[in-house]
Parts: structure tokens; C-alpha cells; sequence
């Protein structure tokens, strides 16, 4: 198990450098285009996030593995009154109302969310599993509990958390042992519901214009983040033009979020990326081992599993609009983007792997 | 059960596995075998390249591009990270500074667009007046260039103009646009480390051969003319005569006759149609002509053509023919060329003077002129051609081919320009000779009756005390529907000066002057007169008690030769001895020495400024 640990502490490092250096390269573009910024700023906010996540990482750590299954709906309430509180009680930004200011922090509440929903879920199948499977059981209270939190989301509006919300709920009923017949018919009775949308028009219209303007046209300004991503790829070559020397960074938009992956690629070249997917790979091969060898309980399996995924899932989307195959979507890379509520979160989700996985470990030495 | 939640886990985990071997199979495509067309320049911080500067001869600007500031809005991080209270303050800033109004730019942050430039000014600090602190979160500051040109006494013509995209539409600005074009914008940029700066390389100079004293004074010249004669317009073009560069060049028409247009050069043809004659051994200098008053060319053929106003000269001798600018001679000269050359070959000589092709100045879009050739030549034509009829030129083919009486021969490409580079890399541009069209010989035959025209000729009000001109006249009618008017005519001068060592050649032509004259000696031949009298600044001459203290030599640069007598006459010095003529540019004792005894002056009819 040490091993384990090891390794992963090892990949979460290797993220979390590729994100402090890219975040003040691609700050130092921003600066560039805005004299108002700094890319200093952009790298300390992040280390203070890092640094807070730490902390309660090791609080978490702290607590043990057990006692969070045991309190999850003392945090999934508390979750759903801070989406409320976004969506009802803070001043729009951008069109949207997500975060929750608290003076000096912007908090983004959904990122929390995803690790209730993963913890939640966890629990719910791992006790599912003691049960005879209904549909009711397997289909329709999962998603009376997740229904909450994904349509806050929904409304903020975040089309693009809430789908990584709802695609989260699928994977966690299809790795909980939900009846592949059940999950079929959810699936399908999503498509009929996604139409009824389109055709009753309950889909903002600038979601509706990202997705026509992604699939109608490759051109135009409209898709300049992708050609630029793009061209950021093809300006680094093999080895990149080396740290800090990008030029087309000075062109995306949001190179320090959104669009972090094109800078490492030009930056860094094809060899970089390559370092970084395998990273993501080994990190979520090394996650889901640890969770189904090192958890003792079966909602530890699931929510170690199920925060791999989710990783997973999200570095995949943001790697997908970097390389212009999904649509502009706002998703981050998974430890790597500036972000503080997007570090914080996945800090907190990885204590909660930690505090896991070390349950079983103090157990296990009882038992020795 | 575990391994049920374990196979479930890793098949979603391949299917993610999957999915990256896609991804990675897309990245090599873009890294490998995708050229990337990366932008030369970094909007946010490049230093842009600027077209090259253009001077005139005596190094004055006359079209200079200058950096100015813009202020960018970043709509997209207007909407990460403004809200609406921000926003509106934001739209309102920047309508009351840069006067867009807020509905547009609502309409821009609703519209998806990027960026939207609010304005520019020549500095930092009087842009920064204008983007106040509330709004400079969202607004990029950008260096930009901008052209200006001196535009004044016709410049504006000769250097041409550029569009809205900075490429030119006319003028050097066209021709040389390989040269003044900025080559690579340059770039400061933060590294990881530290900083690097990468200097623009920016576009060539231009040195031209314009000197913008005397585009001054030819432009007001020919303004001034061309009202005076109630002229249709006026042209006129200073050409350097041992080099063909181009000193000066002014027109008062709406557009640019002289390069676009023709007209027909008259008796100003006849100097090299007689250096014609002579160095095709066609006549000698010696022959003698009779002149009626009027002649038929071509026997049996009922064209007539006559000297102005039927005037006769009897007997007449070659360069008194010239002088006097009879066309009888003039046509039995052509018969002379005809008779020993024959008519392609007549042509091809006339060609070699420039006749019918461009001359390849270097503005764009010149015209060849109207030159037919031999099988579209009527009977009459030859001799028309001798007296400048039923050929077209533009001013630059005419006053380069004349300008070989000033340059020993030699026809220039006539050019707009000096040298070019940049920085201490100054590459002249050479004279081009294009050929010799007359021997020395012909040449210095045909001089001193150049200067007879001036002296007691046509052109006589071309005169300038001091100064020594050849020159000749020309007058042409007009082509109308059925043959010549009667009414409108061409009035041209042309002449080069300083005779004993030629500086200058000089061409004026007036179109269709209206207030009585009409001869090109007594139109355009005045205007030709006024401008050499301002290049040598004949009028504003010193007063010559001005300054003048008894104990020591005056400073007499610039007087003329009656000036230097009463001076010395004044300082009773009685031995004074002159050397050369005009004006003078050296004295001995050197001003403000003690006077002495004697007085040395030297005289020249070009003044050293």
C-alpha cells in the first residue's frame, strides 16, 4: 500500500507543478494583453488555495475514512443551501451566478458538489448492495438525490458542470451495481427528455450557440479558442518552444483555465503532453487499484473509484475542447488549471482517498 | 460482487484509456505534420515594424509613419469576471470617454466578440487621460503605427497615399512598397525568468530627389499660371540634368496629367529632330532652307502646312530655322530624314527618343503616349511628326529626351529617387542611363542655338539676367473633331540652365490658355522665367546698404555684379577684380576683414545654400 501512496503523491505532484508553471506562463500572456494583471497574482492565488486544500486534506486525513459516509448528509444539506445561497443571494458575473464571495475568495460552490455527489452516491449504492435492487431503488432515488444538486447547477446556469454532475450520477449507478436494464432505459428516457428541451426551448440560447456554432462552423471567431489551441500544438512541435517562450498563448483567451493544455503543448511540445496524459492515466489506474485493493468497505471502493473517474472524465473533456473535439465548455483540468474552488475541491476529494485508504491501514494493523 | 464493481470500474476505465489513445493519436497529428502558422506578432506587446520614413533631397520628412497608443476593451474577461454593476459602470466609462454607445457595447458583450478598439491617441499618458481606473481592468494598451505625410504644393501626388489597411494605392508609396514595407514587427515579452525584446525590423528610407523648396516654388508657379492664363491646367517638371533625377514636379490638374495623360509637344519637338538630322547625317549644319510662309509636303496631296501665322523667312539657315522655329525648314528637314532613313526606320529613331513607350519613372501607371506605327501612318504623317503633331507624350518622355542637350547626350530613366536603406545603410540610387542618343558633337552644335532661342529667339521672355538658359518654344494646337483647333493650344517651354555647366532642365506646359496669349514664348516662357528667377532667388536679392559698416567688408554673397562695383565704389576701392558671372558666392577680403585696398569676387550663376 505504501507503494500506493507513493505513487500517487508522485502524480499529484507532477500535476500540480505542470499547473504552477503553466499558470504563471500563461499568466504572464494575460499580463501581456492587460497591464492590470499579474501573473505573480495568478500563481499565489493558486498556491493559497493549494495551500488551504492541504490543510483540509489533512483535517479530513484526520477524521478517518468511516466518519464521512457516516455524515454525508451533514455536508449534502449544507451543499445544497450554498448552491441556493449562489443562485438566489450573489450578484451575477459574466452572465451567470455561481460563486459565493467571500471577500478575498470566489467560492465555486458546484465544484464541491461533485464530491458530495461521488461521496453520497458511494454511500447510497454500497448500502444498495445489502438490498433487493428495484427501480425505484436503483433509479429513481438516486436521482431524487442528485436531481437537487445538478439542477442548481442547471440554473446558475452551468450547463457544463451540471452534464459532468449528471454524467458523475450514471458512472456512480453503473459502477454501484445498478442493473445494466435500468441504466439503458434512464439513458434513453435522458434523450427524450433532452429533445422535449430543444422543443419547448428550455435551453438558454448562448448554450444552444455554443453547440450549432461548434458543429456549423470550424471557422470564424466563434472557434478561435479551438484554432488557436490548435496552433498552439503545432507551434510546439515535439519539444516545444520551451517554458515561458509560447506565442500563441498570447492568443487564447483563457490560457490559464480553460485552455492551460494548449499552452503546455506549445510550450512544452508533443513529449510534455504525452508526460502529462500519462500521468493522468497512471494517476487513475494507480486510484482505482489502491481503491478496490486498499478500501476495507465497499462505499470506499466506490468513492475512490468514482473520484478517479471523475478526474478522469474531466481531464478527458477539457483535453477534447483543447484538441477541438467538444464544444467550448468552461471544464478545467483536474489539478493543473487556475482555479482555487477547482483545486480546493479535488485537494479535499484526495484527503478524502487518503483518509480512506488509511482506515483500512490503522484496521489492518489492529488486526496484525 | 467486487469483481462485478471491479470489471465495471476498468471498463469505463479503458473506455477513458480509449479515448486518449484518440487524443494522442490527434496530438501527434497537430504536433508533427502540422505547420503551425503562428502569428508573427503578439497583439498584446509587439513593437510594430514601421514603413520606412520618405525625405526629400535635403533630408526633410515628408512621410513618416508614428507609433500610437490604442486602447483595446477584453470583452471575454469582461464577462468572466465583471458583474452586472461593473459592467454598466464600465460601458458608461467608455461612453462618455471614447464616445461608443452602451446599447453597442451590450450588443458586443452579448455577441460573443473578443475585442473592440476604443480608440488611439499619439501618447501613453493622454490615452490613459481617457481609460480611467474603473474601466483599465478590462482594456489592453497597444502600441499601433500611423502614417503622416506632408501632403503640401503637389507632394501629395508624387508620394501617393495608402488605404485603410496600410497598403499603398498610388504614388512611391506603390512603387518602392518592397523597400518602405516594415519587414518583422518586433515583440517584448516576459519569459519565466525574465524578460526578452525583440527590435521590429522596420522598412527602408527613401531619400528623394524632390527638394521641397522647389516643389514649393514650381507648384505655386503653375497655381498662378494656370489662373493668370485661365488656363485648363498647367504642368511643369525640374529635372536634374546630368542625373535625370526628378527636383521637383507640379501640375495643377485635378489628376495627374503628365504621368496618365498626353499631349502633343509642338515645336518643342524640333531640337531632336534637328540633332536628329544631324547625327543621321540627313543635313549639315551648314544647309540653307527657303520658307514661303507655307509648304506641301507630299505632292498631289492637298495638305498644306504653314508657319504660324503664314509668316515668311526667305532664306533661312539651319539653326536660324530652329531659332525662329519655322516649320517649313523644319518639314524640308523631316523630307531630309525620310529620304535618307526611310520610314521604319525614321520610326524606330523617333522610338529611341522615347516616342510611344514608357519612360519607366518610377510612379505607377504611366502612359505610353501616342506614337502610331509605320503601317498606320498616313502620307502626311512623317512631317507632322517633325513639328510635334500627331504624336501624344507624357511630361516625362518629353523633358527627359530634351534633357540630353544638358546632359551630353545621354537619356536618363527619369526616377523620383536618391537613395534608400536604413539607418547608416544608405544605398544610392544610381543615374540609370537608358542610352546615348546624340554625339557630343551634335550636341554642342546644337546648343548655342538653344540659347540663341532664349537669347533673341521664341523665347525670349524666358530670359533671366545672369543666368544663361537654352531653351525652345512650343506652341500646339489642339486636336479636335475633324483636325486642330483654332482656339486651344499646348503653350510649352522647355530649357536647361546653367548653360556653360547645365544644373537644371526646366519644362512648363500650360493647356489651353485662355486670357489672350497663347504662344508657348509668351505663356508658358514667362512662367519658365519666374521660377528660375525664385530657385536663384533673383527678387530677394539684399539691400545692398544692409549692414554695411566702413571698416570692415561686407558679407556680398548673393549680389549681383553692379551691386559689387557700387559697393566698392562706396568703400572707394578702385581694383577690383571679378572672376565668372552671376552672383556672387566668394569674396576676398572674406567678410568682415578690414578693407583694403582691393576687392576679388567670384561670380556664379548657382548659388551654393
Amino acid at each position: 500500500m505504501r507503494r500506493s501512496y507513493f505513487a500517487l503523491a508522485i502524480y499529484a505532484s507532477v500535476f500540480l507543478a505542470f499547473g504552477f508553471v503553466f499558470i504563471y506562463s500563461a499568466g504572464i500572456s494575460m499580463e501581456a494583453r492587460n497591464p492590470y494583471l499579474s501573473a505573480s497574482d495568478f500563481l499565489f492565488k493558486q498556491l493559497v488555495a493549494f495551500a488551504l486544500g492541504l490543510a483540509g486534506a489533512l483535517v479530513i486525513v484526520y477524521f478517518g475514512g468511516s466518519r464521512h459516509f457516516k455524515y454525508v448528509f451533514s455536508i449534502y444539506y449544507p451543499a445544497i443551501i450554498l448552491l441556493l445561497g449562489a443562485v438566489f443571494l450573489f450578484p451575477e458575473r459574466g452572465g451567470s451566478r455561481r460563486w459565493i464571495d467571500l471577500g478575498f475568495f470566489n467560492l465555486q460552490v458546484s465544484e464541491f458538489a461533485k464530491i458530495v455527489l461521488i461521496l453520497l452516491l458511494a454511500k447510497y449504492f454500497a448500502d444498495l448492495r445489502e438490498k433487493k435492487q428495484t427501480i425505484v431503488r436503483a433509479v429513481i432515488i438516486p436521482f431524487l438525490l442528485a436531481i437537487p444538486l445538478i439542477g442548481l447547477v442547471f440554473i446558475q446556469p452551468d450547463l457544463s458542470t451540471a452534464g459532468i454532475l449528471l454524467v458523475l450520477t450514471l458512472m456512480m449507478m453503473l459502477i454501484g451495481g445498478v442493473k445494466i436494464s435500468y441504466l439503458v432505459a434512464v439513458i434513453s428516457l435522458m434523450v427524450v427528455l433532452v429533445v422535449v428541451g430543444f422543443v419547448y426551448e428550455l435551453i438558454e440560447p448562448y448554450q444552444l450557440e455554443r453547440i450549432t456554432a461548434f458543429f456549423s462552423s470550424f471557422g470564424g471567431e466563434e472557434h478561435e479558442q479551438i484554432s488557436y489551441s490548435l496552433m498552439a500544438l503545432s507551434s510546439g512541435g515535439l519539444t516545444g518552444t520551451g517554458l515561458g517562450l509560447g506565442v500563441v498563448k498570447y492568443y487564447i483567451p483563457v490560457s490559464y483555465s480553460d485552455f492551460i493544455f494548449a499552452v503546455i503543448g506549445e510550450e512544452l511540445g508533443l513529449i510534455g503532453i504525452i508526460i502529462l496524459l500519462i500521468a493522468y492515466i497512471g494517476f487513475g489506474r494507480e486510484l482505482i487499484l489502491a481503491g478496490i485493493r486498499g478500501a476495507k468497505s465497499v462505499e470506499g471502493k466506490l468513492f475512490i473509484s468514482g473520484f478517479a473517474l471523475y478526474v478522469l472524465l474531466q481531464a478527458s473533456v477539457n483535453i477534447a475542447v483543447n484538441l477541438g473535439l467538444f464544444p467550448p465548455t468552461g471544464v478545467t483540468l483536474p489539478f493543473i488549471s487556475y482555479g482555487g474552488s477547482s483545486l480546493l475541491s479535488l485537494m479535499i476529494g484526495f484527503g478524502l482517498v487518503f483518509s480512506i485508504l488509511s482506515d483500512k491501514e490503522e484496521e489492518s494493523a489492529e488486526v496484525a | 460482487m467486487i469483481q462485478n464493481l471491479a470489471r465495471r470500474i476498468f471498463l469505463i476505465y479503458a473506455l477513458i484509456v480509449l479515448l486518449t489513445a484518440l487524443f494522442v493519436a490527434r496530438i501527434f497529428y497537430y504536433s508533427l505534420f502540422v505547420e503551425a502558422n503562428v502569428p508573427t506578432v503578439v497583439r498584446a506587446n509587439r513593437i510594430p515594424a514601421m514603413r520606412g520614413t520618405i525625405y526629400d533631397a535635403s533630408g526633410r520628412v515628408i512621410s513618416s509613419d508614428i507609433l500610437v497608443y490604442q486602447a483595446w476593451l477584453d470583452f471575454e474577461f469582461l464577462r468572466r469576471n465583471a458583474n452586472d454593476k461593473e459592467v454598466e459602470t464600465v460601458f458608461q466609462a467608455i461612453e462618455e470617454n471614447f464616445s461608443i454607445p452602451k446599447d453597442q457595447l451590450y450588443d458586443y458583450l452579448h455577441s460573443g466578440r473578443y475585442y473592440l478598439l476604443l480608440g488611439s491617441k499619439p501618447t501613453l499618458e493622454e490615452l490613459n487621460e481617457l481609460v480611467i481606473p474603473s474601466m483599465r481592468k478590462y482594456v489592453s494598451n497597444e502600441m499601433a503605427i500611423q502614417r503622416l505625410s506632408y501632403r503640401e504644393y503637389g507632394l501629395g501626388r508624387i508620394i501617393g497615399s495608402l488605404d485603410g489597411g496600410g497598403d499603398p494605392v498610388s504614388g512611391i508609396e506603390k512603387t518602392y512598397d518592397e523597400h518602405l514595407r516594415g519587414k518583422a514587427d518586433g515583440v517584448i515579452r516576459r519569459t519565466i525568468t525574465g524578460s526578452e525584446r525583440i527590435e521590429p525590423v522596420n522598412g527602408d528610407d527613401i531619400y528623394l530627389s524632390i527638394d521641397m523648396r522647389y516643389q514649393m516654388i514650381l507648384h505655386e508657379e503653375i497655381q498662378k499660371a494656370t489662373q493668370r492664363n485661365d488656363a485648363d491646367g498647367a504642368l511643369a517638371i525640374l529635372l536634374e540634368s546630368s542625373t535625370g533625377k526628378i527636383v521637383a514636379y507640379a501640375g495643377s490638374y485635378d489628376w495627374d496629367l503628365g504621368l496618365l495623360g498626353v499631349f502633343e509637344p509642338g515645336s518643342s519637338i524640333k531640337p531632336l529632330i534637328y540633332a536628329l538630322a544631324l547625327e543621321t547625317g540627313s543635313v549639315e549644319v551648314d544647309y540653307e532652307f527657303y520658307c514661303e510662309g507655307r509648304i506641301q509636303p507630299v505632292p498631289g496631296l492637298d495638305i498644306v502646312m504653314r508657319d504660324v501665322e503664314g509668316q515668311r523667312h526667305d532664306d533661312i539657315s539651319f539653326s536660324q530655322a530652329l531659332v525662329e522655329s519655322c516649320n517649313v525648314a523644319t518639314v524640308q528637314i523631316g523630307q531630309a530624314i525620310l529620304d535618307n532613313l526611310g520610314r521604319n526606320a525614321m520610326r524606330a529613331e523617333l522610338e529611341k527618343l522615347g516616342l510611344g513607350r514608357i519612360t519607366g519613372v518610377d510612379l505607377p501607371g504611366e502612359t505610353e503616349g501616342l506614337f502610331a506605327q509605320v503601317n498606320h501612318w498616313s502620307l502626311i504623317s512623317p512631317y507632322q511628326f517633325v513639328i510635334g503633331q500627331g504624336v501624344g507624350v507624357n511630361i516625362f518622355q518629353m523633358s527627359r529626351a530634351l534633357n540630353v542637350f544638358a546632359s551630353g547626350g545621354r537619356l536618363f530613366v527619369p526616377s523620383f529617387v536618391n537613395a534608400l536603406g536604413y539607418g547608416t545603410d544608405i544605398r544610392p540610387v544610381a543615374p540609370a542611363v537608358e542610352s546615348v542618343l546624340f554625339s557630343e558633337h551634335v550636341v554642342e552644335t546644337l546648343i548655342p542655338i538653344l540659347e540663341d532661342v532664349v537669347n533673341y529667339g521664341t523665347g525670349t521672355r524666358a530670359r533671366v539676367d545672369g543666368i544663361r538658359i537654352a531653351g525652345k518654344t512650343g506652341t500646339a494646337q489642339k486636336a479636335a473633331v475633324g483636325g486642330y483647333s483654332d482656339t486651344d493650344y499646348y503653350a510649352l517651354f522647355w530649357g536647361f540652365f546653367p548653360v556653360e555647366d547645365p544644373k537644371y532642365s526646366l519644362m512648363i506646359m500650360v493647356d489651353t490658355p485662355k486670357a489672350g496669349e497663347y504662344y508657348g514664348g509668351t505663356v508658358a516662357g514667362p512662367i519658365f522665367r519666374d521660377i528660375v528667377r525664385r530657385m536663384y532667388q533673383v527678387d530677394e536679392q539684399k539691400s545692398i546698404s544692409q549692414g554695411l559698416y566702413f571698416w570692415k567688408v561686407p558679407d556680398m554673397y548673393g549680389y549681383s555684379m553692379r551691386d559689387v562695383f557700387e559697393i566698392a565704389d562706396l568703400y572707394e576701392i578702385s581694383d577690383i577684380l571679378i572672376h565668372g558671372t552671376g552672383f556672387v558666392v566668394d569674396q576676398d577680403p572674406a567678410p568682415g576683414e578690414p578693407v583694403g585696398d582691393r576687392l576679388e569676387v567670384w561670380l556664379s550663376s548657382e548659388m551654393i545654400d
